[in-house]
Formats: structure tokens, C-alpha cells, sequence
């Protein structure tokens, strides 16, 4: 790695001072992506703040009809949360399924989601769950906050505080994991509350998407079935060593329906 | 799990725990890294990025005088140093050598694949020496390059060396050419498979490492690093640096993983011996991961065709292999050593009368490839089991029945191969039938049926492989008993990783009635050690086991003689035991300590040497089920059995955890691994984020047994198993696969890897054929 300033920030307002006066610097959270990347020489910001010095920043609490989560908290916590596992049983099996034990204990939520891998988890659970990100400067819907390939609406001197996940009346979630990094190929998060049916998907594109088709004609029957023969386009979807656009188009529907049947038995 | 003696407390077939654990599984154990000084200066190699380029260090002020440097190296300061030369060029058909294609310690101005060494910055830290290296300026001037083993050779490919007119690095052929285009002619039936043996990265845990000493009063080096033998070494850095091997002490301790790719030397080496004598100060080096997936010989690739002559019964005549082995950009040590072993194995387990096959080495702009576990073993083994199982498709019988009417009878022991090689003993049958029973083979349908209510396809092959293994020579074992009644042995291989001192130890302790774990196993150091052959092809305990029962059987003599004298009887009256000489059915004895004092030098040292004059012949069959899933094309194995022919079983848990491993490694190299260069030779699969390996959620339980038949070349009749599990692996893994799909579509072939993606894209077009 390059050399570069360390400075363990005693609040998130302190968080955002140092932000203001230093454009080059990054926030730390977990450090789960940052770190290789700065072994690796991937990166070279000038100074690391490190987020893990402030006080309540990894609590998980009950909000009216949504549960809470404080950006630092880690992988691990919200799946071993019990708040998590009662309320949103399907976002705590989601949070297990990331990485390893290692991963799962160091990464955050904050980090995750401020990152946007486009083969991260979260995002999926994020969109379809409709969770709102609440950020120092604004209180946003998930399917507004990413933007693109590691790409959010988090401007330079704004840091993540939580996230609000609605309780769902019923969810899943299921991946198809790179064989070797385990990160998503394709991950798909269905989730059926009160205002709807939604499904979005990760590691597919650049981004995570709201499959609509598939949210219409699961809207009209929760069923695997109703949604088995559709097809995606394969224009925008991603493609690599583990997985071609047309595979992954593929994928999308057989993760989806995979879900659909986690959750109808 | 392999039969134990009862009555074996240490020797042979004893499951002894391993000695070395508690060190190893406590953080104690001493890999090179460890031995490096707080002050010692750390080399960085700077590398290439380029696949194909002329370059020019145009600059090197800004490195030299960045902070923390203390030298920048290039070509130009290496005039002393000789280049890592390979060892095995192949005789072609004309009699002629092949020219060498050697590797430069640093490249003086053109770079050959991607991580070629162009430059070593030496610094107070490894960040200071990263830093300084991206101060270096250079000039490149990028050429075409070529990656892909097949299209090596075509026309208009570009030369790896300029001003070359081809690809091809030598032609080899064994075999009898007349006699097999003879057979071929009276067939009554040809059957022909295509083959792509996947390149592999070794991935050992520990990734190479040296620190080296100069010292100037002597100028002499102290070289600590990671391999499988220190003397090998010791003799090519001095044959590399012109240095007189009695000044370089190589020494190597606890090792993560070696798996052939750690026998030899690489330029790291002699750049940390150069910058540590130029500044008078312990140079160390620590291979990343990354560095070890561009600069650490690769393994495997190969390209195959390979045609079976059969006569009306399905009876073989001959075999016919056109092979096109990768070498990388330039030769490795035994690069062309590699596909000629395999070849020397092409006949496998099968009575067939004569072959013919010949090899292409190519070069491509990669990293070159040599020995990984196995070291054309695997390859053999995977192109006659494949061709067997299509023969038996083509001759419309079983895969067990065309196996049946073509292996080698126990009558027809020795046997001379049409590749020259002798076996000496072989059940082959006999295992067959075992494993098939254990693998409840004739159950299968239920099966197949059962899997394909879940949505997947279920396929079931085996592989009936043999190998080759310890190979013509000797390993000397010495013992000393020790003042305090413990003994030292020190031998010249290298423990990886495998366990070695538990091995040897149970060998020697038996002979000597005491403790296993007061025997200690000393290896990996010039200064100590007279003479060592290292470890590889599975030959530490079929040659150094039965030295080690040699040296321990003479010190026991010795120990005997020394009692019987103090103890004023005769020394066959004289029993070892409990760790003391006593005097048979009386109550004198003597302990070890006191025999320890009693004795002189020339007693209490003793040599065992076992000379071998031929290889060994591990056997066995592997039988493996796989499910397939439609919707996703994963392919998973689910069902492993392995009845292993390995002559005699030294430690059952040890045994037991080498084929595991290697089981592992095949189907790693089946379903996951795979080394990809995209058309610049750029490195694709450049880290652990899209190499996958196998994980322990991808691989079912193994059900192992032995069914051994002892060898009558070796002393002891072991036959070897450090590399069986990889080389019967990936045929058995891949009949299966090929099984499942045949079973369904009438079509099986698919290379390896079977990743989800490749598997998907073939249902999709065998469906598509289906459909025509």
C-alpha cells in the first residue's frame, strides 16, 4: 500500500469535518473492500478516517413498522441480530451468506452499501425491501441511493448513519455465488408486503434493479411458476470469467424463482 | 480407512498421530519468513506488464534516490550470473537436440510473459521498495503475443522470441511408429477423444520466501528458503552465480505446500544473494499471492488427441497420442521432463502391445510450466482413462468390461510396457471389483432416478489408473543416538507439509524399541546433511523410509553389540525395549543415555542406504458420482470411493490425508480451476477473487481403502502416494460427468473445468442438437 494519514474519528460529525477539509480522504468502516484495494495499490487516498471510534454507531432497533440499523454494524450482527431474525428473517440469512466468518465480522452494512459493489448482497435487500438510507445530509429511498457501478448519491462530505428496513410481510433471498470470490453473480431478494410485491437484483447488472415484470406476475399469483418462463434482456448485464450476459439473464429468473419457493414452501 | 497391525505400536501400518502437529497447529512452527532479522532489507521484483515487449530502462535516479533504497538492480549488474537454465531437453525424432530457451535471472531487454522480472529494488521496507519501483523509467514497446496452447503453432501466430520462425520449443517421439500405423490398419474399430488438460497455480499456503546472509570474511552465503531439497538448490545458485557450492549453506525448515513447484530455483533467489553481498547486509524477499500467480511455474496443459486400435472384441492393439505440452515463454527446469513422464505412462493399467506418441512442446508468452503434483502423471492417466471409457462406448460394452479384457493379467508380471517401463506387481481387476462393490455400483439406477426428481442428471465413472513413483536411486538416512537416549535422523528429503518426522520416526523407532517421538527427523540444511535428493514424485518414504529402516536397524545392531559387552553377554541376547537394552528374560539393562555414554562415535552413527533401481507402481481404482443441475449447470460430486493398490501402508493417517488432498486437488482442477489469459496474454484469472479452489462445502466424504499388493522393487514394498490422489482423480471425476451427460443426449465431451458456465452452455447446446 501507499502511505497515507490515519485518523480514528471520535464522532460522525468530526467524520464529516475532516471529509470537508480533506477531498482525498476515505472513510473506514470495516475495511472489507478498502484495504485490498490499498494492498493491492488500488487505491491511494491521502488519509483513512476510522469510523469504528464512535459511540452507537452499530445499534439495531425497532422503528414503528421498520427495524433500524446503524451503518457500522457489522455482517455478523444483524444476522445474529434477534430483532433481525424475528422481524426480517430473510435479511439476517442474507447478511450470513457474506463472505466468511471473517468477512461477516469486520464488514458493515454502512461500508457495504456506501460501496456498491455491483455483487454485493445488501442492495438487493435494500430495493426490495423499499429501505430508506439516512445519511447526514438526507433521508433517501434505496432505489434512489444507487446510482451505478460503485456508484451512489453519497456526496464527497456525506456519511451513511442507517438504514430503515420496512418489516415485510414475507421475503427471500437467494444467491448464485461466484465460485470463487462467493460474491453474487446473481442474487435476487423477493419481498411481498402491504404496498406490493418487489424483486431486485444484484450482481446482474451494474447495478441493482427492480425486475418489474416479474413483480407484476408474481402480484397477480405468488407462484414460481408465474414467473419461470420469463426472460430478461441480456443487453446490460454484466459478463466475466464465472458468467456470460445471457448465463446471467438466466440466472436472474432461476434465483428468483428460487426464492419465490423458499417462500411459499 | 487402511488396515492397522494391532500388534504395530510404531513401525509400519502404526496410525500414529503426527509429532510435528503440535508445533505446527500452535503458530510454532518455523517457515523462512520467520528467519529474517528485524534490519533485513527487503527486495521487490519489479515486473512486467506486458505479455510480449522490448523494453528500455531509460531512468533508474529516482528510484535509486527514493527513500529507504539501497540498490536498484538490472540485467546490466547481473554480467557475473549465469541464467536459469532447464535441465530436460528432449531428443527429437532426428537426433538432434532442441536449442535452450534459458530464463534470465532479469530480463536485458525484452520481457516474455506478464511478470517477467525486469528490475530489483532493494530497500529498508517492502513499502519503500514498492514505492521506489514505479520510480523506475522505462520504455516499452509492446508485441503480439500469443497465450492459447493450441493456436500455438498455427500460422501467423506471432513468435514468443522474435526473429523465431515458430512456436515449437521440440518434437519428441516414443514409441514404434510402424507397428502402431500397423495395428491401426487391422482395427476393427478406432476410437478418438480430444482433451484439454486446464493449466493449474499451484496455491501452496505458504508463498515462496528467501533471506539471505553474506557473510564477508568467507564470502560465503547463508540462504534460507522454501523448497523441497536443499542440496538441488544449493548446486543450481552456485551453477547460477559462480559461486563454489561449499560457500552457499541453503536451509530450509517447515514448509506450507510444495507440490513440485517448490523444487526449483527461481531468479528471486539469486537476486537476494547479489544484493545482500553488494551491501553487506541480510537481503529478504516474500512472494504475495499475486507474484505467485505470475512468476511460480504453472502446471499441466496440454492439448490432446488420442486414438485406441481395437480388434473385433474390443481387445487394444495400439494407441496413438498427438500431445501439445505448454512450456510458457521460455523452459523451465524440467519443463519438457514433464509431459515425457506422462508419456513414459501412456499404456496405463492395459495390456497394449505398441504406441506411438509424439509431443509438441510449445512456447506461448505465459509463465512457463513445470511439475505440480502429479507431473504428467495426471495427464497420462487422464488421456488412456478417458480413451478407455470411449473405447468401451465405441465397442458398445461397459466401462468395467472393456477394462476387464485389456488390463494387464497377474500373470503377465514384470511387465514391460511398449514405453519401456517394468511393472513389477498389479491386482488391477481385482481393486476394479472392490471399489465397484464399495461404490455399490450396480445400484446406480436408483440413483439416477432419485437425482433426477431433484432436477439433476447423476453420472457415474471410475478410473483405473497407475503411476509411477520413487523412481531409480537412493536416499541415505543418518542416525545418531543422542547423550540423552533420544536419536536424531537426518535425511535428505524435505517435509512440505506431509509428515515426514512422524513417518521416519515410526520406521526407525520400531527398529529400535523406543518412543517414536524421541526420534527427531532433521532435514533442509547443506551444512548438516552430506548429500539429498529433496522430495518429489512421491519418493520420500518408498526410497528414505526403507534407508531409515536400514540406519535404525544398524544402530539397533550397534546398541545391541554395546550392551552385550557391558553387560558381559551375547548381544542376540539383547532386546530393545521401552526405550532401554535389556538383557533377555533377565533383569540387567542399560538405558539408552548409558548406551549413549558407553559407545563409540563409529557405533553410535550409523548410515542406512536402500538403492532402488526402478520405479514404483502405485495403482488403484477411483469410482465417483456426480449430479449435474439443469437449472444452473452446477456440477457437484456427490459420491467418492477410492480402493488404492499402494504395496504397504506406512501410517494410515497420514496415507489417508495425502489422498484426500489430492482428491481434492482433482476435482478442483475438474469443476473449478482454471488459469485464463485473454488474447494480449494478459492473466485473467489473476487471484484467488476468480481462481476458485475447492472448499471443504464442495467435496462429500471420501470413503479410502487400500487393497495393497506389495511391491517386490521396493525393501519394504511400499510403492508411494504422495501424488495417486490427484492422478486418479480427475479421470474418474470426468467419466462421470461424461457418463451423465451421455445418458441423457446421447453426447458426453466436455473439457475441464466443468464450471457452472461451461456446463450451461453445453446443456444448451446439446438440447439444441436434441432438438435438430
Amino acid at each position: 500500500m501507499y502511505d497515507f494519514q490515519y485518523t480514528k474519528v471520535q464522532s460522525i460529525d468530526d467524520a464529516v469535518h475532516h471529509m470537508q477539509q480533506d477531498e482525498e480522504a476515505v472513510l473506514l468502516a470495516g475495511g472489507m473492500t478498502l484495504l485490498p484495494a490499498l494492498k493491492q495499490r488500488l487505491a491511494q487516498p491521502t488519509q483513512l478516517l476510522d469510523l469504528s471510534g464512535i459511540e452507537n454507531f452499530s445499534s439495531i432497533s425497532v422503528d414503528g413498522d421498520a427495524i433500524r440499523i446503524a451503518a457500522l454494524t457489522t455482517h455478523a450482527g444483524v444476522a445474529g441480530s434477534p430483532l433481525v431474525q424475528v422481524h426480517i428473517p430473510a435479511l439476517a440469512a442474507l447478511a450470513n451468506s457474506i463472505g466468511d466468518p471473517q468477512v461477516r465480522n469486520r464488514g458493515t452494512l454502512g461500508g457495504s452499501i456506501a460501496n456498491a459493489d455491483p455483487a454485493a448482497d445488501y442492495p438487493a435487500a435494500l430495493v426490495a425491501l423499499d429501505a430508506t438510507v439516512i445519511t447526514t445530509k438526507q433521508t433517501i429511498a434505496a432505489e434512489d441511493f444507487f446510482v451505478d457501478l460503485f456508484e451512489t448519491v453519497l456526496e464527497s462530505d456525506e456519511i451513511i448513519t442507517a438504514v430503515s428496513f420496512p418489516k415485510p410481510r414475507r421475503a427471500a433471498y437467494a444467491k448464485f455465488a461466484n465460485p470463487a470470490s462467493r460474491y453474487a453473480v446473481v442474487g435476487v431478494f423477493v419481498a411481498e408486503s402491504d404496498a406490493g410485491c418487489r424483486v431486485a437484483v444484484t450482481g446482474a447488472q451494474g447495478s441493482v434493479f427492480r425486475w418489474q415484470e416479474a413483480e407484476a406476475a408474481l402480484s397477480s399469483e405468488f407462484d414460481a411458476k408465474s414467473i419461470e418462463s420469463l426472460t430478461l434482456p441480456t443487453d446490460d448485464m454484466n459478463e466475466d470469467l464465472h458468467a456470460t450476459a445471457d448465463y446471467r439473464a438466466h440466472l436472474v429468473v432461476v434465483m428468483a424463482c428460487q426464492a419465490v419457493r423458499e417462500i411459499t414452501g | 480407512m487402511a488396515q492397522v497391525s494391532p500388534h504395530t505400536r510404531f513401525g509400519l501400518g502404526a496410525a500414529l498421530t503426527r509429532t510435528e502437529d503440535f508445533r505446527l497447529l500452535t503458530g510454532q512452527g518455523r517457515y523462512t519468513d520467520d528467519n529474517a532479522p528485524d534490519n533485513a532489507l527487503h527486495g521487490f521484483v519489479l515486473r512486467s506488464p506486458y505479455a510480449h515487449a522490448r523494453f528500455k530502462i531509460t531512468d533508474l535516479t529516482a528510484a535509486k534516490d527514493a527513500p529507504g533504497v539501497r540498490a536498484v538492480l538490472c540485467a546490466d549488474d547481473l554480467d557475473s550470473m549465469n541464467d536459469l537454465t532447464c535441465s530436460t531437453l528432449m531428443k527429437q525424432p532426428d537426433g538432434s537436440m532442441p536449442a535452450p530457451r534459458d530464463i534470465p535471472i532479469l530480463c536485458r531487454d525484452s520481457v516474455h510473459h506478464v511478470g517477467d522480472a525486469i528490475a530489483f529494488v532493494v530497500a529498508e521496507s517492502i513499502y519503500q521498495a514498492r514505492d521506489a519501483s514505479e520510480l523506475i523509467e522505462l520504455d516499452f514497446e509492446p508485441l503480439a503475443a500469443v497465450a492459447d496452447t493450441a493456436q500455438a503453432l498455427d500460422d501467423g501466430v506471432a513468435p514468443v522470441f522474435e526473429g523465431a520462425t515458430s512456436n515449437l520449443a521440440y518434437t519428441h517421439f516414443e514409441g514404434d511408429k510402424a507397428a502402431t500405423d500397423a495395428a491401426f490398419a487391422q482395427a476393427a474399430k478406432v476410437a478418438e477423444i480430444k482433451l484439454v488438460n486446464n493449466r493449474l497455480i499451484c496455491n501452496y499456503m505458504e508463498p515462496r520466501a528467501c533471506v539471505v546472509q553474506w557473510q564477508p570474511d568467507d564470502d560465503a552465503f547463508t540462504v534460507h528458503l522454501a523448497s523441497q531439497g536443499v542440496h538441488g538448490l544449493r548446486d543450481t545458485l552456485a551453477k547460477v552465480t559462480n559461486i563454489a557450492a561449499d560457500k552457499i549453506r541453503v536451509i530450509t525448515e517447515d514448509v506450507g505446500g510444495g507440490f513440485g513447484t517448490k523444487v526449483f530455483c527461481y531468479r528471486e533467489y539469486p537476486l537476494c544473494m547479489a544484493a545482500a553481498r553488494l551491501l553487506g547486509r541480510t537481503v529478504r524477499w516474500t512472494s504475495d499471492r499475486s507474484e505467485h500467480f505470475l512468476q511460480d511455474a504453472h502446471g499441466r496443459d496440454n492439448v490432446t488427441t488420442a486414438r485406441m486400435a481395437m480388434d473385433k472384441d474390443g481387445k487394444f492393439l495400439a494407441i496413438e497420442v498427438d500431445l501439445i505440452a505448454a512450456m510458457g515463454a521460455y523452459l523451465h527446469a524440467f519443463g519438457p521432463f514433464i509431459p515425457y513422464l506422462g508419456v513414459s505412462m501412456t499404456t496405463g493399467a492395459y495390456d497394449i502391445p505398441t504406441m506411438a506418441v509424439t509431443t509438441r512442446g510449445v512456447f506461448t508468452n505465459t509463465t512457463p510450466v513445470d511439475a505440480y503434483r502429479g507431473a504428467g502423471r495426471p495427464e497420462a492417466a487422464y488421456v488412456i482413462e478417458r480413451l478407455v471409457d470411449q473405447c468401451a462406448l465405441q465397442h458398445g460394452c461397459s466401462v468395467d468390461e472393456i477394462r476387464r479384457r485389456n488390463f494387464i493379467q497377474p500373470e503377465q508380471f514384470p511387465y514391460t510396457t511398449p514405453a519401456g517401463r517394468t511393472y513389477d506387481v498389479g491386482e488391477f481387476e481385482q481393486h476394479m471389483s472392490l471399489c465397484m462393490e464399495r461404490a455399490d455400483w450396480s445400484g446406480f439406477s436408483q440413483r439416477l432416478s432419485a437425482a433426477k426428481r431433484t432436477g439433476c442428471l447423476r453420472g457415474i465413472g471410475m478410473s483405473t489408473y497407475i503411476e509411477a513413483c520413487a523412481f531409480s536411486g537412493s536416499e541415505p538416512a543418518f542416525m545418531q543416538l543422542q547423550a540423552d537416549g533420544s536419536c536424531v535422523l537426518k535425511i535428505g528429503t524435505q517435509s512440505n507439509g506431509q509428515g515426514h518426522e512422524t513417518a521416519y520416526a515410526q520406521i526407525a523407532a520400531a527398529e529400535l524399541g523406543m518412543d517414536y517421538e524421541d526420534v527427531h527427523v532433521q532435514q533442509g540444511d547443506t551444512a548438516t546433511l552430506p548429500t539429498g535428493g529433496g522430495t518429489g514424485g512421491s519418493r520420500s518414504l518408498p526410497l528414505g523410509g526403507a534407508s531409515s529402516l536400514r540406519a535404525g536397524r544398524t544402530l539397533a545392531n550397534n546398541i545391541r553389540t554395546i550392551a552385550g559387552r557391558e553387560l558381559q553377554t551375547d548381544p542376540d541376547n539383547i532386546v530393545l525395549e521401552e526405550g532401554s537394552a535389556k538383557v533377555r528374560g533377565g533383569n540387567e539393562f542399560l538405558s539408552l543415555a548409558e548406551i549413549a555414554a558407553l559407545g563409540t562415535p563409529a557405533e553410535l552413527n550409523t548410515q542406512g542406504e536402500f538403492q532402488q533401481a526402478e520405479a514404483t507402481y502405485p495403482n488403484g481404482t477411483h469410482i465417483c458420482e456426480v449430479d449435474i443441475e439443469l437449472a444452473t449447470g452446477v456440477t457437484r460430486v456427490v459420491s467418492y470411493t477410492i480402493v488404492d493398490d499402494f504395496g504397504v501402508t506406512v501410517n494410515p493417517m497420514l496415507l489417508q490425508g495425502q489422498i484426500h488432498g489430492g482428491v481434492v486437488q482433482g476435482i478442483g482442477q475438474c469443476l473449478m480451476e482454471h488459469v485464463v489469459y485473454n488474447d494480449d496474454a494478459q492473466l485473467l484469472s489473476a487471484t484467488l477473487m476468480d481462481y476458485a479452489l475447492p472448499r471443504a462445502d464442495d467435496i462429500p466424504h471420501f470413503h479410502f481403502e487400500t487393497r495393497n499388493v506389495p511391491s517386490i522393487t521396493n525393501e519394504l514394498g511400499i510403492k508411494g502416494a504422495g501424488e495417486a490422489g490427484t492422478i486418479g482423480s480427475c479421470p474418474a471425476v470426468m467419466n462421470a460427468v461424461s457418463d451423465a451427460l451421455l445418458r441423457e443426449f446421447g453426447h458426453g465431451q466436455i473439457d475441464m473445468p466443468v464450471t457452472p458456465l461451461s456446463m450451461w452452455q453445453k446443456l444448451n447446446s446439446l438440447r439444441d442438437r436434441a432438438d435438430v
